[in-house]
Formats: structure tokens, sequence, C-alpha cells
């Protein structure tokens, strides 16, 4: 049986199953309207969340995300069908975020993970819906902000990988298509980023009384025993 | 079942791995291998770790903001044969065109003087003694009066290793920002007058941020909303927009490539427009000011080793209508061994 989505369900109008990405292709193609907001909502979020992780800036991910849509819609007829869409799309939101970087790195701005974690302090105060567990949402935020520093703190080719990997579960091969690199490089590239990011973030976020510590153990790496 | 290829399971998404052919051989690997357990507790800690980053879920707005710029880059696609010859689309660059000219002729009508006792364009030099003066970068500033505010004009200067540069400043220093390398001083205002003629040129069209935004033939879309910012006494959005992909020869043409308008955001007209990589304005300015009687040393090509953002301080100028004449207002203590780029002689 085919699984409905719920908004579907509940709406009672359309039962028929989702379009799949080929069929939503052929239909963009076509200048159907409804497809490519059908496109848009399936695919839309995911590459806000790549961007803003990506290139570490949440105000300007919806403009990178909209600037990636308009480049797939130009882009449209030479999409190979037999290819993945999804795959296919963050390689073009992929694009424009080194775009993005390389204009940012002739004008630079802040970042966010520049800015300190005061700015946090204080939208927390501002935010009435933390009133009710003060310590362990401000806990949270300075455990999400500490995340999003260590990540924004990766080379570009590293942070890409690790965004691709770890928030979309794209398998070794789909980012060697977005990154334009081998299986190997994109291998390698996980590697130094996971053993990075575990270092920094495995001890700090223990302290706090975090999983790192439970998940990770030990953080000495055995030496001479591979096999 | 070697320790590389293990780790390149352990790398794959869980649902991948578990699909792989040789995943049954993971867990006999794992159990014997010490190295291979400390690979696997690494992945899984910072996958678990990287979850504290919170998703961010996109308004109803945002999803139909971006159809919408899909619909709107599929018509155009439609609208434009693919075949014309490009001469055919020169009609398509006048905007820009338009814009490069009424650029050149804004900063002409700044500087150039005007009234009795009046002269801008000696105020400004004189200003600008000894430090360098036109960048890459040209500046312009349509005659609008903002609602409640005052325009502006920018004026941009370069120079090489902030890091060893001190600058002193007298006079009234307004307000002074300073965001990663780039500083901005906002000095006390000098005057520039507007000759009457300028009254002509229909301002309000030609930088009407719709309009921009529209010619979608020659701009690329969309648009880029870079930030805010408070320009006292007004509230104004920075707008970043580029010749279009698909007009690589204009861009390189006309020497453009970024305009950025800064609107208020209330009304969305302009406060001003800077284009970057303006070198064709640059050099009519420099032909305009040589013929004024400025004297200008010959440009010197910046030294590309060094020509990355960290290594320079740009300082803008920003100069106001209607206040007293202050040339003295700036002074610039360059200590010995700085190098200026492009100074005037």
């Amino acid at each position: 049986m085919v699984q409905l989505p719920p908004e579907a369900v509940g709406a009672g109008q359309n039962l028929m199953p989702p379009p799949t990405d080929k069929e939503l292709v052929r239909r963009v193609r076509r200048g159907d309207r409804e497809a490519m907001g059908q496109l848009v909502d399936r695919h839309y979020a995911p590459v806000l969340n790549f961007v803003a992780r990506f290139v570490g800036r949440t105000e300007s991910a919806n403009d990178l995300a909209q600037e990636t849509f308009v480049k797939v819609i130009r882009r449209l007829e030479s999409f190979d069908d037999r290819a993945d869409l999804r795959t296919w799309i963050f390689a073009i939101a992929a694009n424009a975020c080194r775009d993005a970087m390389r204009r940012a790195k002739r004008r630079p701005e802040l970042t966010e993970a520049d800015g300190p974690d005061l700015q946090l302090i204080r939208d927390f105060a501002e935010d009435t819906d933390d009133a009710g567990k003060p310590a362990a949402m401000l806990d949270r935020k300075l455990r999400a902000n500490q995340v999003r520093r260590a990540v924004a703190s990766l080379p570009d080719l590293h942070r890409e990988v690790v965004v691709l990997r770890f928030f979309h579960d794209l398998s070794l091969k789909e980012i060697a298509e977005v990154c334009h690199c081998s299986i190997g490089t994109v291998g390698s590239r996980l590697h130094y980023a996971v053993k990075r990011l575990a270092r920094e973030l495995g001890p700090e976020l223990g302290d706090a009384g975090g999983i790192g510590d439970e998940v990770l153990g030990d953080q000495t790496a055995p030496a001479g025993t591979r096999g | 079942m070697k320790c590389s290829e293990t780790r390149r399971l352990l790398q794959e998404p869980e649902a991948k791995r578990e699909a792989h052919p040789r995943y049954p051989e993971l867990a006999g690997h794992l159990e014997a291998c010490e190295a291979c357990r400390h690979d696997q507790a690494e992945v899984e800690t910072v996958s678990v770790l990287l979850r504290e980053w919170p998703s961010i879920e996109p308004t109803v707005e945002d999803r139909q903001a971006a159809v919408a710029a899909m619909v709107a880059a599929l018509a155009i696609r439609s609208r434009r044969p693919r075949s014309l010859a490009w001469s055919a689309r020169f009609p398509a660059w006048r905007p820009a065109s338009a814009a490069t000219a009424l650029a050149i002729c804004v900063l002409l009508v700044l500087l150039w003087p005007s009234g009795p006792g009046a002269d801008p364009v000696a105020a400004v030099c004189e200003a600008l003694d000894g430090v360098s003066v036109w960048s890459a970068h040209g500046t312009i500033t349509p005659a609008i009066i903002p609602i409640g505010g005052r325009p502006t004009n920018r004026i941009e200067v370069q120079f090489v290793r902030p890091d060893t540069m001190r600058a002193s400043m007298d006079g009234d220093l307004v307000q002074m920002l300073q965001q990663g390398d780039t500083r901005t001083w906002y000095v006390k205002p000098m005057r520039l007058a507007v000759i009457e003629k300028t009254e002509a040129v229909d301002f309000v069209k030609l930088f009407s941020v719709n309009e921009w935004l529209t010619n979608q033939a020659v701009l690329a879309t969309p648009a880029r909303v870079v930030g805010e910012e408070w320009f006292l006494p007004q509230r104004v959005k920075t707008i970043e927009v580029r010749i279009a992909d698909t007009h690589p020869d204009l861009a390189r043409r006309v020497g453009l490539n970024t305009i950025i308008l800064h609107a208020n955001v209330d009304s969305m007209l302009p406060v001003h427009a800077q284009a970057e990589g303006f070198a064709q304005l640059r050099d009519e300015i420099r032909a305009l000011l040589t013929q004024a009687g400025v004297p200008l040393d010959p440009v010197r090509s910046q030294p590309s080793a060094r020509n990355t953002a960290s290594d320079y301080l740009t300082l803008h100028l920003h100069f106001g209508y209607g206040g007293a004449a202050d040339p003295a207002g700036l002074k610039l203590d360059l200590p010995e061994g700085t190098t200026v780029l492009d100074q005037r002689g």
C-alpha cells in the first residue's frame, strides 16, 4: 500500500501517490506551475538548510536557496533523467554557495559564527517561550552555537562533505557528484573532518553534560592496531 | 575485510551501509579491530552531536517567492530566442548603459564647480591629498532626497596593509563602524553642489529598485538582499544585483560586476547605488578631473600578490549636501613604508 503524506490524507482530496521526481521534472519543463510548487515543497527545505550550514549564514540562506531554484529551472533542459534530481539540485546549490563565499571573501563581513554568545543570551531573554526551563533552553542554544561554530571552522571543502553526509544523508558517491571529485577524496575529507569535529566537540559538549563522552568514550586513538 | 574498506563503509549513511553487500562482514571486523571501533565511535559521536544544530523550516512566503522566481526565470527564457545574434540583443543593454552614463553624470555633477566661491573638486582633492583616491569602486548618488534623510555621496579609498596604518581624524567624527577588514568613517559633511540641469533626468525612474529588478533581461535574478543597516535616520536595505550570466560581454564591456543598491526600506527608493568593478567609470572620472585641471598620477596596477581583502583598508568617505565645506576635517597619518595604491598628485 502506498504511504500518503498526512496532509494529503487529511485534505481528503488528493489520494494519488505523490509524483516522482521524474514526473515533476517532465511537468516543470512544460511550464506547469503546480509542479514547480511541488518541486519546491519537496526540495526547498533541504536546499535551504544545506546552504545555511555550508555558507554559515542563516540570513542569506533564503536568497541562495532561491537562486538555486532559479538555476534549476534554467538548466532543467540539460538535466539527465537518469540522474538523481536531489543530487543534481544539491550540486547547483553547492556551486551557488561557492560563488557566494568567493564574493564574501572579496567583501568580508562578520559571519554568524563570529558572533558572541551574548546575542544568544539576548535572544533568550526576549524569548518568552523559554520562561519555563530557562537553564535547559539556554544550554541547548549554546550547544547548538558550539556545533555551528565547529562546523563553520572547518575548511570549505570539508564542511561541504560534512553537511551533505550528516545533515542530508547523502552517500559518498552522491557527495562526490555534488563536489565534482572522486569518492576517495570525499572519504578522505570526511575522515579528517570527523576527526576534527570529534576532537573539538566531543570533550567540550561532554563537559557540559553532553553526550560526547558517552558515545565517544576514550578520545585517544589506539595506535598500531590497524589491520 | 580491510580497515580501509571498513572505514569507507562506516562513512556511508546507515541505510546505505546496511544495503552494502559486505555489510555482514562489518560486525566481525569491528569486533576484532580496536582502531576501526574507534573510528566507528567517532562517526557516531559526530553524527549525534551535529543533531544539536536545529534545522530551519522555510516559511510559506519563502516557498512562494522561490516558485515566483522560477516562473519569472522560465518566462524570460521562453521569451528570449536562443539563436538571437549578439547585436540584436543590444537594446537590452540600454538600462545598464543608461545607468553607467547616469553614474558618470551624477559624479560629474557632484564634483563639478558650481556657484561663486564653491569649488567642490578642489575641496575634495584637498581633503584627499596625500591619500589614495579612486579605488576600483565607483560610487554614485542619485539625486533623490530620501524621506526624512540626507542624501550622501560616497568616495572610497584604499590603502595597503591596514595593520601598519594609523589613521587620525580631526574634526567631527560622526560615526565609525567596523566590519571585518572594512572600516567606515562618517565624517564632517562637505559642500557638494548640484547643478540644476540634472533635474531633467528622471532619477526616480532610472534608479527605481523595481525598474532594476524587473529588468531581468540584463540583470541576474533574483536580486539578493545582502542586509539591512541603519543609515541614520533611515533604515537602508542593501540589495545586490548582478549582470545576468547570459550577458558576459556586457559585464566585460562596461567593466561592471555587481551593483549594490542601498534602498530606503520604507520607500524602496535608492539612497545610493554602488557599482563594483566600475573600471570604465573610474577612467571617465579621471578624464573629467584631468580636464578640470586636477593633476592625477597615472593609474598604477595593484600588486596582484597583495590583492586580497585582508591586505587593504577601505575607507569610505560620506559627504552630505548642504554642510559647511571643511576639507581640513580629514587628516590621515600614514607611517613610513605604507604603500599608497593610487595617489593623487
